[in-house]
């Protein structure tokens, strides 16, 4: 029982399409694990059954001991995985502040009624949340405009108030979808820095989705490929790329390959 | 300057009642819920307020109680308003947008319905004579005017406090405020029931206002109006709806010596705060002072 994630044979249609077909993985503790594929291989689909987003149609889910397969998304991101979205979504009428101080309320004691009778325990936790939640934006270099608007930021620093925001959970696992998507070059080799960075500074776990094949081959410990719906490799970096059926799948092999 | 209270103070205290009604469909829309079921529990609050201060049942309890009649009669319709709201709101809270707007309509007149075929609301007819807590109508303000900054207390409190953020994170994104962790269907359900409730006593503190109570209380009218309170006024202030409750019960009266057209200025009002202020008239101020103030669309 080592894994931190555990999932067995998920399954998941959309009508007629087989989006993830019997899908296992296995992400073990602090390891940096990448989950590469072709467009419309059901990478995402596969985030949104680990968290709760979609139900699966068949298979399980463990998350560090608990089975969270029926769960819902609320509870397995308090159980500490946290995740960030392809197409970004921050809550964009809220401030940077609040948009990271979610997350940290999230784990608060002190519901809506003590907080209406002013308790000084609600307030003390509100103080803490604050503290906190500056910290990270601090350490995404947003602190400075903690004060706008999440809507107002452009897409590079939206990327990273994302990740701030999933870290405010106090995540033991962290699912980033695709966070070097549009971003520069310059950006994206500070982006697999940052990645190192935060993992050894908040002791986590990371699973990312990804493109960038240098990227990932650079950054991740294991990476998992996955077209169709089906797992096609498994294995150190170096070893998936010269893979066979990987390379089919990413140059094409067959008349469908870049569907 | 006793003229104007008397002659004007029944105008005062529907403005203030009126934006009771207001706020309890702001609390819902704190969540990003758009809930139009607020007049049904306004018209359910009012039947248990005046079938507990006429049925004759109940007479020796008045009779021992007095005035604190009055506050048992709000307690019961809050405890009524808060289990069904949650009996509602739970099912109908898997809607989104336009959806639960037609839930909460088909609500109101499933109570419209129901209150008009059971005998101990009177039926079309309704019920007459409710006991009167004061003598003078303006003096209701020490009804309402206390419910309406209370209310105004919890809309402030919950806005700027730690747990107010989940219901505003769910008003922006649904899902992103789950992957947060954010309890997605007890906030919703809190906001609603919060709404339910504010409307539920204020319908329990207007039976004996309006002297009688019937089923054209509740009606889609009432619901349209009441939601017209909060986009006039400006849906994301907390004084919008004490704003658009204040022009649209006093212009009718405003606009009186213009006998029957007023109702045509009336409407020509209406359709040009949409049109010139879409943020509502708080909007319209707020983007007018970070105008003057030289730093333009911070709003």
């Amino acid at each position: 029982m080592s894994a931190l994630l555990q999932a067995t044979d998920l399954r998941r249609r959309f009508g007629g399409l087989m989006a993830v077909c019997d899908v296992s993985i296995e992400v073990r503790p602090g390891e940096i694990m990448g989950l590469i594929g072709p467009n419309g291989a059901g990478k995402t689909t596969f985030f949104n059954l680990l968290t709760g987003m979609t139900r699966a149609d068949s298979g399980t889910v463990v998350f560090d001991g608990h089975d969270v397969t029926r769960a819902r998304p609320e509870a397995i991101a308090r159980l500490g995985l946290a995740r960030t979205f392809q197409n970004i979504r921050l809550f964009g009428g809220l401030t940077l502040m609040d948009n990271v101080r979610v997350a940290g309320r999230v784990q608060a004691r002190h519901g809506l009624l003590s907080g209406l009778c002013f308790t000084p325990g609600s307030r003390r936790e509100d103080e803490a949340v604050t503290e906190e939640a500056y910290g990270l934006l601090r350490l995404v270099g947003l602190e400075d405009r903690a004060d706008h608007l999440a809507a107002s930021l452009p897409y590079g620093d939206r990327r990273r108030l994302e990740i701030a925001r999933a870290l405010a959970l106090t995540p033991k696992l962290l699912l980033l979808d695709e966070p070097a998507a549009g971003l520069n070059p310059s950006e994206k080799l500070g982006l697999a820095d940052f990645i190192r960075d935060i993992k050894e500074r908040f002791d986590l776990t990371v699973l990312l989705i990804e493109h960038n094949v240098p990227m990932v081959m650079g950054l991740c410990d294991r990476v998992m490929v996955l077209n169709f719906g089906q797992t096609i490799a498994v294995g150190a970096p170096e070893d998936v790329q010269r893979d066979p059926g990987v390379i089919e799948a990413y140059l094409g092999g067959d008349a469908h390959g870049a569907a | 300057m006793s003229g104007f209270f008397e002659n004007y103070g029944f105008l005062i205290v529907t403005i203030v009642q009126q934006a009771l009604l207001g706020l309890s469909i702001y609390f819902p829309l704190m969540a990003g819920q758009l809930s139009l079921a607020s007049i049904g529990f306004y018209s359910l609050g009012g039947y248990v307020a005046a079938i507990m201060g006429t049925h004759p049942a109940l007479a020796p309890l008045r009779e021992a109680l007095g005035f604190w009649m009055f506050p048992l009669e709000w307690l019961g319709a809050l405890v009524l308003s808060v289990i069904l709201g949650i009996a509602v709101g739970y099912p109908a809270l898997r809607l989104r947008g336009i959806y639960l707007a037609l839930a909460t309509v088909a609500f109101v007149q499933v109570v419209n319905v129901a209150v008009l075929n059971m005998p101990i609301a009177g039926g079309a007819v309704g019920i007459f004579g409710i006991p009167q807590a004061f003598e003078s109508r303006l003096d209701y303000i020490w009804f309402f005017g206390p419910l309406f900054f209370f209310a105004l207390f919890l809309v402030w409190r919950i806005g700027n406090m730690g747990r107010g953020l989940a219901f505003f994170a769910v008003r922006e994104d649904e899902l992103a405020a789950g992957a947060m962790g954010v309890a997605t269907t007890g906030n919703k359900v809190t906001a609603f029931v919060l709404g339910c409730a504010l409307a539920g006593v204020t319908g329990a503190m207007s039976a004996p206002f309006l002297n009688t109570w019937n089923a054209r209380q509740g009606t889609f009218d009432a619901s349209v109006t009441c939601l017209a309170y909060v986009l006039i006024g400006g849906s994301r202030s907390i004084w919008g709806p004490l704003c658009g409750a204040a022009l649209l019960v006093s212009l009718p009266e405003l606009l009186r010596p213009l006998k029957d057209s007023r109702m045509i200025l009336n409407g020509v009002v209406l359709v040009a705060a949409c049109v010139y202020l879409p943020q509502g008239i708080m909007g319209g101020l707020a983007a007018l002072r970070a105008r003057l103030s030289g730093r333009g669309g911070a709003a």
